[in-house]
């Protein structure tokens, strides 16, 4: 069913708050799980709301993401609460969630998800100065949503939308329990959104919301081509990471600022280990073995590990990064993380058939095997050895 | 036997003896598992069967005890080739610890070559108790295949 939400005083973020805080108040949800300014601060954070007067920081739409919430969503969820939580994800937080759920971190029977056409988001410093061209520290966001909701945009005036973004396959509701439609709506009347699932129904039955919208017309137009647009955009990423890192001096060089501070892989929602391995003790070498790698080619650049952090962390989410780009923003280094991570999974994971946050009943693609696949892999490749 | 030389970016290094002297002389690691690729490794070892000693085994119990970052490792520092090598399909002695290792070995596979590792240098095998024969044969074939593609960049130049 889709239903429609009037537009209030032309504001999308003031018809939003009022939507979560109707919520809240009808009891539809407990507590809602939208990003809000710290302090009046730029900056905003997924925040846990239970009281409905708490909406006013809040910024539903908008170009800062600076925390995947898939992630917050597990921890939210990893054993039951006894409440209900409705939580208001882009389309790669929702990614997250779904990835996590298949290795039991978390579960969807408390929440229900509210996913949306993606605002897209900024680098950090093309952030900082977006906020700071608007009133009270923050930039325009009414007029951030008017643009990126018209037309496929990798820019939105200035502003070039972060390189994750500019590649992202699906920045649209999918396996989401409530689905915010904006592309092509016509935002001063109204937003239309549409229920996926039961819980999406009773959702949107308890605010009285019933079956009066329509997907915007213009919408599925407009994903064709924004689809298009952003195939061409990964075909020239990955031209350029391969070129960029195509031999281990290349990789040298692509990672040679980096501090292996593992900020990209804290930020990462599809990191899931309980204890990295880069935090343990297999990686406390004796200094023995720094004299031998020394010696083995004249010297050894410490720390060391840096490539073999990244190729591990390649391999472990080879087929589930979901390409939100965080690794890039939390990068105190500027390396371009999430360009390689997009590059190289984006292709790793078609060798498995995958595509993560697709579908929950997809198993992950190492945790099953078939008794007669890939056998072309085995042997040596030659017929007088198999 | 045709030897490429990677272009260098760096300073030759002087202590790898094998890239110092004449023939390129290929440093394989191969993972085995216990139950059959390093029986088999040993049953050749008694029978003397002959194989070129560029080969280090690790005995691992399971090849679905391989994780990837092994395999990493050993290009980083230096390996010019990887095997995992276990049980025939249906003979693990884990029940399918061999099928969750092909996928493994699919998943480098995708990812090593975008760093100009050969896929050609990572092979995985099922060699069984018994294939005493097929284990030097294995050997002896990976080593001239590998002498032929050259030595690893990685093996030339410290990876960071
Ligand atoms: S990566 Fe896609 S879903 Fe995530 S913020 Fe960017 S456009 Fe939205
Ligand atoms: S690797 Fe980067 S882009 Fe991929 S899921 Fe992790 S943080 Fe997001
Ligand atoms: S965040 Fe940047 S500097 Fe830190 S480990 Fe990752 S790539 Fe290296
Ligand atoms: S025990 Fe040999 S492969 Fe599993």
């Amino acid at each position: 069913m889709i239903a429609s939400i009037q537009t209030k005083n032309q504001s999308i973020t003031r018809t939003l708050q009022d939507f979560f805080a109707d919520l809240l108040k009808t009891g539809a949800v407990d507590a809602v799980l939208v990003p809000s300014r710290i302090s009046e601060s730029l900056y905003v954070k997924p925040c846990l709301i239970t009281s409905a007067d708490q909406m006013d920081p809040t910024v539903p739409l908008g170009p800062g993401f600076f925390v995947n919430a898939g992630p917050m969503v597990s921890r939210l969820t990893r054993t039951k609460a006894g409440a209900t939580i409705g939580v208001w994800l882009r389309p790669c937080e929702v990614r997250a969630f779904v990835e996590l759920t298949k290795l039991r971190q978390g579960g969807r029977e408390e929440v229900v998800i509210l996913s949306m056409d993606c605002p897209m988001a900024l680098s950090r410093k093309d952030y900082e100065d977006w906020a700071a061209q608007g009133d009270e520290g923050l930039g325009d966001v009414d007029t951030w949503i008017h643009t990126v909701y018209q037309k496929p945009v990798t820019q939105v005036d200035a502003w070039p939308v972060a390189r994750a973004c500019q590649v992202c396959e699906s920045p649209y509701p999918v396996n989401a329990d409530v689905s915010v439609m904006l592309y092509g709506a016509d935002l001063d009347k109204e937003i239309p959104v549409r229920a996926d699932t039961e819980k999406g129904e009773k959702l949107l039955a308890a605010l009285d919301l019933t079956d009066g919208g329509q997907e915007p017309e213009p919408r599925n137009a407009l994903l064709a081509n924004l689809t298009a647009d952003r195939t061409a955009a990964f075909q020239a990423l990955d031209e350029e990471m391969r070129v960029r890192t195509g031999s281990i001096d290349a990789l040298n060089r692509f990672f040679s600022a980096c501090v292996n501070c593992h900020n990209c892989r804290s930020v990462c929602p599809a990191c899931y280990c309980k204890e990295c391995v880069f935090n343990t003790d297999a990686v406390a070498y004796a200094p023995t073995q720094y004299l031998s790698w020394a010696d083995k080619w004249g010297q050894v650049p410490m720390p060391n590990d840096t490539v073999f952090f990244h190729l591990t962390r390649l391999a472990h989410i080879g087929c589930t990064c979901v390409g939100c780009g965080q690794c890039t923003l939390a990068c105190p280094s500027q390396i371009p993380v999430a360009d390689l991570f997009i590059s190289v999974t984006r292709n790793v994971r078609n060798a498995f058939d995958y595509v993560p946050g697709r579908d929950d009943a997809e198993p992950l693609p190492l945790s099953v095997f078939q008794e007669s696949e890939f056998t072309d892999i085995v042997g040596m490749g030659n017929k007088e050895v198999t | 036997m045709t030897q490429t030389v990677m272009e260098p970016s760096q300073a030759t290094p002087s202590k790898i003896p094998s890239l110092t002297g004449e023939a390129f002389e290929p440093v394989l690691i191969a993972f085995v598992c216990n139950w059959c690729t390093y029986t088999a490794a040993d049953l050749a070892g008694t029978s003397r069967l002959s194989y070129p000693d560029n080969v280090r085994l690790v005995r691992v119990m399971c090849t679905g005890m391989v994780d990837p970052q092994y395999v990493i490792k050993a290009f980083l520092e230096g390996a010019d080739a990887v095997l995992v090598s276990g049980c025939h399909p249906g003979d693990c002695h884990y029940i399918n610890g061999n099928y969750k290792a092909r996928r493994r070995i699919l998943l480098l596979k995708q990812i090593l070559p975008r760093f100009g590792i050969d896929a050609k240098r990572l092979r995985l095998t099922w060699i069984g108790a018994s294939d005493g024969i097929e284990f030097a044969q294995t050997m002896t074939r990976f080593v001239k295949d590998i002498k032929e593609i050259g030595p690893c960049q990685a093996r030339q130049q410290p990876v960071i």
